[in-house]
């Protein structure tokens, strides 16, 4: 057990009686008074060229307030790096699903039906929607102005692939040449979503004076701010966002969808408008996670040593890039795996085709990398004959060796996950029955950085409000944030304050993702924290007569009293502290901000599975997690991150795809887009492995995306253990299984690589 | 053209003018203020808007509010009695079993309905029951220490 | 979806409305798919007939001797429920058991499973297997038709304009019955049939030979149906796991699957002759442990 106060404790979350009770408000339970309801009206069509749309029929509707089409709105274009998403199609619509018009009406019925009284007469053209064809020089171009939108990380002209990054360490040419053995192997992944159960929302509200009110579902109000703020010409002060609990993200949840809408038409109608998502909106046209064809190379020696190792990844961005922070995405620097390999050469492609648009997703592009590379290094155990850890461990990155793409790491901790894992799991044990299988995968991903601010006030009654405007978008992080506060302070967690604020009333926070809120918004929490209680002590010091230059050190706290160490007895509360100060309350501000990374994060998981070979039928009875965790603030919270991963993972794994025909989503509900249920979810074993030393306060590291990324490899690894069979396009369904058993003749493995002569 | 239609909700009785082709769930939210019942798909696949019908747990937006004046509907905002939450919400809150919290109100709903019927559920039986009720966030296994926990502490 | 809603109380009401709207008054039971229609404009309904309100088509009755009979508004949980349907008709049982999910059970019901006319619909095959009947009901008198009669295509029966399903009749079976339905979708749970069968075994006296077998495929023909041929190999038989084989092939034969988003066509014509094979063994088992003679 540790000695610390309020962290490393599993304490119920600060929100959980607001979610069980149903008082929980998120942004589509806000009503307004007055408020009308918008909806979009979308194409059809993969490409087509916008020639006409009347929507007079539908401004005739009584009860219609609005209608906006692209002539209403700016012609922005929006991006969180490179902006090319219009507000509303302009004269050419990209995907099916694309808003072209939208309608606020007085109800939702109203507004559906003049909806479809828009009349649009579109001239279909031809669209590309084979990532591959659309990679092709003189393929039909998505953009024809790429080269002028802001944001483009390297000027390109007349071509969809917006973006092509490299990483490389040694001469992979060298490094092929010494190799005894070299295999070659592509890997695809389908589109899948998010699958956050809260729909986009959003509602807005103008004031008379123009200030203008949100209410959104994203995870990043000062973002939504800064977006909504440019559009409409306003100072950021001028528009407020006030986020609601968030419904679920998943890196769904970063980036305006309809905000901008609601403005325009609650402009034209002199009304609050609100717009919510339906699910097949949200399948048609949110952001869900790339598609990727991934070919990998590896050479290897004698002595089962990775000695080179090529990767080149192909991403399918959809109509637009706009939805993505960094234009790339981070997976694409994972394509070589956790592993010592000299020579190392990564290609990332991100290009444009006419399909639904593709942003962020819980690790961006990690599940894509680890589902190829965990795969890929199976195939060459097998191959070698060596047992999957075994050659895992050989080529498993120890402290001291660099990164595949040549970056010092600290702490790596990677063979403590192999080892709490593989003890904890079935892993070497007699099968248990035929057609069983276990696999293994291990997975690497840095903490995230950024920028954070939190005010810590202690009041004249010794409570304490916690101020930030950091998202919690079910993780649990305001809990964390407070555990952290309760610690520095040394007072009960139920002396702390934290409340939903809006971007007028907390300081700045770029907002929750990317790994980023426990060692961002934690250290700034922290360090605000620590600034107030450094003015309590100094208070108090005066009233137990304690010298100031040593009051810090001489004066302790604990449940919000502060006393000489020497002479616990005589004791100060947190109350007297602070009117003995003179003042009404005690305030600790910090702003804290990373751009710089060191300090990444290993996993491995065994996944167990029971494979019924007739029906391809796969069921994941086990999964054994270990994470390289650092500390775990709250560890129920953190095994509750681990465990949605990995069940989101099994998803990915066997059951998610949007699958599309010429280009439109062919199954968007969640009848056919499979999420797990209940009874899919296997049981789960969760080892957090502590005492690395984390970036984040009391050296915690990140945890919320990394346990998503290994889980397809292992259960794709533990297929191929159970029946012999390698499948390399996700999702892996009973159909591929199936035909691949056929294809294989019964259970043989399917030779994979090419041996090369020497 | 709206049609006069008596909801009995929570125990309480309202009288309503309302459209006849309104579901229950956006009554629930719409007219009633009830918000706790969430919209996640609108069309039977997700749970999230699961109230209980006479007893039973039913998707209330496949439901017609006016189709169901003769029934006793309980959402979420009945679940707590005379300000004392029931087992299960305290389960969940000390099991960790909530995270963004939107599918909550929906599950909570479908593992009250099975405890009322069958006060000491074998795991198979508990996961059967929520089987219409997705979560993306917790991977359930929380969930399933809660109810285990609600019914130790109903008197097993 | 703006609507008129009758509120019929009872069946005559309801009769006397479906007169007088005819084909314009589209009729909603549980609602499980007729909204989800409604609200994906896939239907257009400018009156919509709840039949909630009608008690007396809420039932499940059994008579000794006769067999038993379904109010068009029995809910799925109810029949998967009833102790009378998990005795005699196991088949049914499992296979409401296995439509949607919880809150889909108790508000789906059997008859509106059946009017909706989906290939995959889940409680058809067993209905095929027991040939029940179907009582039509309209102003003008009752008719009663066989299930073996009733769907046209996907989403078409025999149903006239003011016509209302009105019970769903299981005739009692001589001999001893074990039948299974086993539906292959991608989850555990919330899945529409990839492949259903329903399978029954009859038998008469002798554990060894059958006297008749049954077999009912779901979503692999653009409705549910049985598998003549497949059936004719069996019945008489002593089971042999060759006689399996080629019942499981010669049932594949009989069915014409497509391939859409869920499956392929030749997933699920392999996946006919694999379930064929679980569920004859299982159905004959089943048989075999009914040592009571005449149930059903």
């Amino acid at each position: 057990m540790s000695d610390y106060y309020a962290v490393g404790k599993s304490v119920s979350r600060v929100d959980a009686t607001a979610k069980v009770t149903g008082e929980a408000v998120y942004t589509a339970d806000v009503m307004l008074p007055g408020m009308l309801y918008g909806m979009a009206k979308r194409s059809p069509y993969a490409h087509a060229r916008i020639v006409r749309i009347d929507s007079r029929k539908a401004e005739a509707l009584p009860g219609v307030r609005a209608v906006i089409t692209a002539e209403n709105v700016p012609g922005v274009l929006l991006g969180l790096k490179l902006q090319d998403v219009p507000i509303l199609a302009r004269n050419e619509a990209r995907f099916a699903g694309e808003k072209v018009a939208a309608v606020a009406a007085v109800d939702e019925e109203t507004a559906r039906e003049a909806i479809n009284l828009i009349e649009v007469e579109y001239e279909e053209l031809p669209a590309i929607t084979d990532v591959e064809e659309a990679m092709k020089d003189g393929a039909p171009l998505v953009h024809d102005n790429l080269h002028t939108y802001a944001g483009l990380p390297a000027p390109v002209k007349h071509t969809n692939i917006f973006f092509h990054e490299t990483f490389s360490k040694g001469d992979t040419a060298q490094g092929f040449a010494q190799a005894d053995l070299v295999f070659e192997q592509t890997f695809t992944t389908p589109i899948v979503h998010q699958g956050y159960m809260e729909p986009h929302a959003a509602l807005v509200d103008i004031a008379p004076d123009g200030g203008v009110t949100v209410w959104s579902s994203v995870k990043v109000p000062f973002r939504v701010r800064a977006i909504m703020a440019e559009i409409i010409g306003l100072p950021i002060t001028r528009v407020r966002v006030i986020p609601g609990f968030v419904g679920g993200d998943f890196g769904g949840k970063g980036m305006v969808l309809d905000e901008p809408l609601c403005y325009y038409l609650a402009r034209k109608s002199g009304r609050p408008v609100k717009m919510v998502m339906s699910r097949q909106e949200e399948f048609l046209a949110a952001s869900p996670r790339h598609a990727s064809i991934i070919r990998l190379k590896a050479g290897v020696s004698k002595s089962a040593e990775l000695v080179a190792w090529e990767a080149n990844a192909v991403f399918d961005s959809g109509a637009y890039a706009g939805y993505k922070p960094g234009v790339g995405l981070g997976g694409t620097k994972k394509l070589a795996g956790a592993y010592r390999v000299p020579h190392v050469r990564i290609d990332g492609y991100y290009v444009y085709t006419h399909t639904v648009p593709c942003g962020h997703c819980r690790a961006p592009g990690d599940p894509q990398a680890s589902f190829a590379v965990e795969s890929f290094i199976d195939m060459i155990a097998s191959r070698l004959k060596l047992d999957p850890f075994c050659f895992r461990w050989l080529n498993a990155l120890e402290e001291g060796d660099l990164s595949p793409t040549g970056e010092p790491w600290k702490a790596i901790n990677l063979k403590e996950t192999m080892t709490a894992a593989v003890n904890a799991s079935g892993w070497g044990k007699p099968k248990p029955r035929k057609h069983y299988g276990i696999g293994i995968a291990c997975a690497e991903r840095p903490t995230g950085t950024g920028e954070s601010s939190a005010v810590v006030i202690v009041s004249g009654d010794g409570s304490v409000n916690l101020i930030t405007g950091s998202s919690d978008p079910g993780t649990g992080s305001r809990t964390i944030l407070c555990q952290i506060v309760a610690e520095a302070l040394k007072v009960p967690m139920d002396r702390i304050t934290i409340n939903l604020v809006d971007t007028d009333s907390a300081p700045y926070d770029q907002g929750a993702g990317g790994g980023r809120t426990t060692f961002v918004a934690g250290l700034s929490a922290y360090r605000a924290a620590l600034e107030v209680r450094k003015q309590l002590v100094a208070s108090a010091a005066k009233l137990l007569k304690c010298p100031q230059e040593q009051a810090q050190d001489l004066i302790e706290a604990r449940d919000g009293f502060l006393f000489v160490k020497s002479d616990p007895n005589k004791k100060i509360s947190y109350s007297q502290a602070v009117r003995a100060a003179g003042k009404s309350q005690l305030i600790g501000e910090e702003t804290f901000s990373c751009k710089e990374m060191d300090d990444t994060c290993f996993a491995t998981h065994i996944a167990e599975v029971q494979v019924d070979a007739e029906r391809g039928v796969v069921e994941v009875l086990r999964i054994t997690a270990a994470h390289d965790i650092g500390f775990a603030i709250n560890p129920a919270a953190a095994e509750g991150q681990i465990e949605g991963g990995i069940v989101q993972g099994v998803g990915f794994a066997l059951l998610e795809e949007m699958q599309r025909a010429e280009g439109k989503v062919a199954n968007p509900t969640l009848t056919d887009y499979k999420l797990c249920t209940s009874l899919d979810a296997p049981e789960i074993v969760t080892l957090l492995v502590e005492g690395a030393p984390g970036a984040g306060p009391f050296h915690a590291k990140a945890i919320g995306e990394i346990p998503t990324c290994p889980i397809a490899p292992a259960v794709a690894n533990a297929i191929f253990d159970a029946v012999g069979v390698r499948i390399t396009e996700l999702p892996i369904t009973g159909e591929k299984i199936v035909k691949a058993l056929k294809e294989s003749g019964a259970s043989r493995p399917v030779p994979v690589a090419v041996g090369k002569e020497r | 053209m709206k049609i006069p239609v008596t909801l009995k909700v929570n125990g309480e009785t309202y009288d309503l003018v309302i459209a006849p082709y309104r579901t229950l769930l956006d009554v629930l939210r719409e007219e009633l203020q009830l918000t706790g019942s969430k919209k996640g798909c609108d069309v039977g696949d997700c749970g999230a808007c699961t109230v209980l019908l006479d007893g039973k747990p039913v998707n209330a937006c496949l439901v017609l509010a006016a189709t169901v004046q003769d029934s006793d509907i309980l959402t979420i905002e009945g679940l707590a009695q005379n300000g004392k939450l029931h087992p299960l919400q305290e389960a969940f809150i000390k099991e960790g079993a909530v995270q963004c919290g939107f599918c909550i109100p929906g599950i909570l709903m479908s593992l009250k309905a099975l405890l009322d019927e069958n006060p000491s559920p074998t795991g198979e039986e508990v996961k059967a029951a929520m089987a219409g009720n997705l979560c993306r966030c917790t991977g359930y296994s929380k969930m399933f220490k809660a109810v285990e926990s609600a019914t130790s502490g109903l008197g097993r | 979806m703006g609507f008129e809603l009758l509120q019929p109380r009872s069946l005559a009401e309801a009769l006397e409305m479906k007169k007088s709207y005819g084909e314009e008054a589209k009729v909603l039971a549980g609602g499980t798919d007729f909204l989800v229609l409604l609200k994906d404009q896939k239907l257009k309904a400018e009156v919509v007939m709840s039949l909630r309100g009608i008690r007396e088509l809420n039932f499940i009755r059994h008579e000794e001797g006769k067999g038993v009979t379904l109010g068009a508004l029995a809910t799925h949980g109810a029949v998967a429920a009833s102790a009378i349907i998990r005795q005699r008709f196991p088949d049914l049982a499992e296979a409401c058991a296995q439509v949607g999910a919880v809150q889909v059970q108790n508000l789906g019901t059997v008859g509106g499973n059946l009017c909706n006319a989906s290939p995959a619909a889940d409680a058809a095959p067993p209905l095929l297997l027991m040939d029940a009947s179907l009582i039509l009901a309209s102003a003008r008198g009752e008719r009663r038709i066989s299930i073996h009669d009733f769907f046209q295509g996907p989403r078409r029966t025999v149903l006239q304009a003011d016509e209302i399903l009105k019970e769903i009749f299981i005739p009692q079976i001589p001999g001893r019955r074990g039948a299974t339905y086993l539906k292959l979708g991608r989850r555990k749970a919330m899945e529409i049939a990839i492949v259903g069968i329903g399978v029954a075994i009859h038998l008469n006296g002798s554990d060894q030979v059958v006297s008749d077998c049954r077999i009912a495929l779901g979503s692999v023909a653009p409705t549910p149906l049985r598998a003549r041929h497949g059936e004719e190999i069996l019945r008489n038989q002593e089971i042999r796991d060759e006689l399996i084989e080629e019942a499981a092939e010669v049932a594949a034969e009989e069915a014409s699957p497509i391939s859409d988003v869920r499956a392929s066509r030749e997933y699920r014509l392999d996946m006919i002759r694999v379930l064929c094979r679980r569920a004859i063994p299982a159905a004959l088992a089943s048989a075999r442990g009914n040592k009571v003679e005449g149930l059903s």
